[in-house]
């Protein structure tokens, strides 16, 4: 039988039933790819958005309101803040509230004006995007240091994609240590060392965006 | 022997500390059941970096790059016996051997220069073979000087230097890298960290919380191997606070 069916056959076989599952695939991958490539293309136009500010050598003043129009073009910030307050948000009054995404937005910008400098160096590699259900996507990439001064970080986005808008990113992972999930932590409890006190953390938050801003950058002379 | 005399000691102080604290109101965390005296030996360990590490990473930083570079690497090379060790019981072939071949070769000049080409191995300990084999994870306990981890993490470290193979050489001179091999663990990694660690203690509201949050997230990603597929405790989060957003 085998010389009956040569070596050609077998390859001609394979190639159809390669074609036959190319053409089953193709309604799965099409569903699945575009919020995929579109979280990437978020992360690399942010990415480049951030370097050309780099580059242009930027006031602290700019810097402030580059990552300010930055964090409503590239970040869901209603989900980051209602996240980052953990399970106090509903609870808290809309005043409180109010005051709260105030308070925590002006520690993301006091942040990225006193530390933007570590951007100079710095290099974007993309990775992998992996689909995480079917409400969020996970961009990697690894920062390189240009100067050699750290050692090669891998870095994680975590993007929410919806079915009727564009996608916005809600989490940085570093090395694998979610920003948000930190955040949260550190802020409950705050508010439970607190009594519960939702202002507590308002007030907390603000004086760390105060001391942060007062501070000549992360070299320890606080 | 002065090297696991020094690490028996280390698991005296661990046990004792493990024994000398219940579980108290406190907890904001279910897995920090002994938080209050946790975070009283968080600030006696916050005071010793005040008074010795931060110091010391501070003139580690102003040594030319090449030296830092090099202790670093000898650090990383007496790790690699753990390494392979660790690799191996989990199974992890390729990486035992990857971090056997860089254990030999960097032997030369002691681990001081990397003389290999190829990707340095990923780094595994006992703590994280017991994760492999479903060991739980039991409660978080920062301990005086060693800093924070899970019981099964610090057993991990004591099995760790109990089981080293460079403990059983004999010889002086790997004695002697067996001595300073944890205050030069300490000094590296506070120097190449120094403005992560600062941010921590400087710019946080609560460093301890931070400082707990930031070893659980690690940990995780080092006992996964980074492997964003593995649904992680992040994940369960993200997913129950979007399950509960309105559309």
């Amino acid at each position: 039988m085998i010389s009956c069916f040569p070596a050609s056959r077998f390859l001609q076989l394979g190639r159809i039933i390669f074609l036959i599952s190319a053409i089953a695939l193709i309604p799965a991958v099409s569903r699945a790819e575009p919020r995929l490539e579109e979280s990437l293309k978020l992360v690399n136009t942010l990415v480049a958005d951030i370097m050309a500010v780099v580059e242009s050598d930027p006031s602290p003043e700019k810097v402030r309101i580059e990552t300010d129009r930055m964090i409503d073009t590239y970040f869901d910030y209603n989900i980051i803040a209602r996240f980052a307050a953990g399970n106090a948000w509903r609870s808290a009054s809309d005043a409180e509230k109010t005051a709260y995404m105030n308070a925590f937005r002006e520690i993301l910008l006091s942040l990225a004006e006193t530390q933007f400098n570590y951007f100079k160096t710095l290099e974007y590699k993309p990775g992998l995007v992996t689909p995480k259900g079917d409400k969020l996507v996970v961009v990697q990439g690894q920062i390189h240091d240009t100067s050699g001064e750290l050692p090669d970080t891998a870095v994680s986005w975590r993007i929410r994609t919806w079915a009727d808008k564009p996608p916005r990113i809600i989490d940085i992972e570093i090395e694998n240590i979610s920003m948000l999930i930190t955040q949260q932590q550190e802020n409950t409890a705050i508010i439970n060392s607190n009594g519960g006190s939702f202002q507590a953390l308002i007030d907390s938050l603000t004086l760390q965006a105060r001391e942060i801003r007062a501070s000549p950058g992360l070299t320890g002379q606080n | 022997m002065r090297p696991l005399i020094l690490k028996c000691f280390v698991g005296l102080t661990l046990l004792l500390a493990g024994c000398a604290v219940s579980p108290d109101n406190l907890a904001s965390d279910d897995r920090d059941p002994y938080e209050a005296t946790n975070r009283k030996i968080f600030t006696f360990n916050t005071k010793v970096d005040d008074a010795v590490l931060e110091p010391a990473a501070k003139g580690y930083r102003k040594l030319p790059s090449m030296v830092r570079t090099g202790l670093t690497n000898h650090v990383t090379w007496t790790s690699h016996p753990g390494t392979a060790v660790n690799s191996a019981l989990q199974g992890k072939l390729e990486n035992a051997a990857l971090a056997s071949i860089h254990f030999l070769m960097n032997g030369l000049t002691l681990g001081f220069v990397d003389l290999t080409e190829d990707d340095a191995p990923e780094s595994e300990d006992f703590g994280q073979t017991l994760a492999h084999w479903n060991t739980p994870e039991g409660p978080y306990i920062v301990m005086p000087l060693l800093g924070p981890g899970s019981v099964r993490s610090h057993a991990g470290f004591i099995v760790d230097g109990l089981t080293n193979p460079l403990s059983y050489l004999g010889e002086p001179t790997i004695d002697t890298i067996q001595d300073v091999g944890l205050p030069a663990g300490a000094l590296t990694f506070r120097g190449n960290n120094f403005e992560q660690i600062n941010d921590i203690k400087y710019n946080s509201v609560d460093p301890y919380v931070k400082t707990r949050s930031i070893y659980f997230q690690y940990r995780e990603g080092q006992i996964n191997d980074g492997d964003v597929s593995v649904e992680t405790d992040t994940d369960a989060q993200f997913d129950q606070f979007l399950d509960g957003e309105k559309e």
